[in-house]
């Protein structure tokens, strides 16, 4: 598994599809927005956008709801080479609307967990990458 | 020839930035034989809080050999008031968006509502800092981070947030150094 996190707008997808294409990766499956519960049939998984996917959960406990995720990321990462892209949102201001105050702390977990699993982590800053594990 | 160092620092609000912008033109400047620093200022002091903002800013400059430029919005005209032997400091360019954002606003439209009109600003503000580097003028630009949270639900927030995030990747890409300010930590990415 390989995560790349990174604020809005840095050039996160951008980033991943030239790094992809320079190993000379083919068979990839690219899912935006959706956590597939379903073995997608390539070499090379890319899950980004999975913030919208906990936006429309948010009435669940934000534990469970974690633990959910990580669980069927791991199904993923078991059989597949994973990359993983999520959007940092957790260091700008409290936001006014509980539900975007409820995403930030649910977002803020799952990556907490997301980040322990992971042995690869990098961090995208408008188009440059480091690694941070 | 050679283009002059361009230098992109963001940052969170009251992480340092300023102060370290402004060392750092001081250190660019200071192998030019004859140099003449130039702010150039974006702030419209449109309260008494920013008024105040403004006055602090200013004073921190005070008794430096700081020109101050006001250029609100259409940036190239900085190219009438510098010349060879200046190095310019700018902030920020946040600021800056939020002026062009909203520039012909009271003429009833403002300039994020008119097709094709940000993309103009952005394409000639790009080719201002080219010729100001291509003059030899080194650059200091000065943004604030704000894309580490949840995207507004606002069209025009969002819109905003997504011409930022352009922006910096044009300004990382283009410059010699980049670096991010984090409460005095700073963080050269480049």
């Amino acid at each position: 598994m390989h995560v790349f996190i990174g604020g809005a707008y840095n050039g996160k997808r951008q980033y991943v599809r030239s790094w992809l294409e320079e190993q000379g990766k083919q068979d990839i499956a690219w899912l935006e927005g959706e956590l597939p519960m379903v073995m997608p049939e390539a070499a090379t998984i890319v899950v980004a956008g999975l913030e919208h996917v906990l936006a429309d959960k948010l009435e669940m406990d934000e534990d469970t709801l974690a633990a959910e995720f990580i669980e069927q990321l791991k199904v993923l990462d078991a059989s597949r080479e994973l990359i993983v892209i999520v959007t940092e949102m957790g260091r700008g201001i409290v936001p006014i609307e509980a539900n975007a105050r409820k995403l930030r702390d649910v977002c803020g977990r799952f990556y907490q967990q997301l980040f322990k699993i992971s042995p690869q982590i990098t961090r995208i800053w408008y188009g440059i990458a480091e690694p941070i594990k | 020839m050679v283009s002059s160092e361009l230098v992109f620092i963001t940052g969170g609000v009251r992480s340092g930035k300023s102060a370290y912008a402004e060392k750092c033109l001081e250190g660019l400047a200071s192998t030019m034989p004859k140099k003449h620093l130039v702010y150039v200022a974006t702030g419209v002091a449109f309260d008494e809080e920013m008024k105040q903002r403004i006055a602090r800013h200013q004073n921190d400059r005070a008794g430096q050999q700081w020109k101050t430029i006001e250029q609100s919005t259409d940036f190239p005209k900085v190219l009438t008031k510098v010349k060879v032997g200046d190095a310019i400091l700018w902030d920020c360019v946040t600021t800056w968006l939020t002026n062009e954002f909203y520039d012909g606003y009271e003429k009833g439209v403002s300039c994020f509502q008119k097709e094709g009109c940000l993309e103009r600003k952005f394409i000639a503000m790009q080719n201002t800092i080219r010729t100001l580097r291509k003059r030899s003028i080194p650059l200091v630009v000065v943004s604030n981070e704000v894309l580490d949270e949840p995207l507004s639900t606002s069209y025009e927030v969002s819109l905003y947030q997504q011409w930022l995030g352009r922006i910096h990747q044009w300004f990382v890409a283009e410059a010699t150094t980049a670096i991010e300010m984090e409460y005095g930590q700073m963080h050269q990415w480049k």
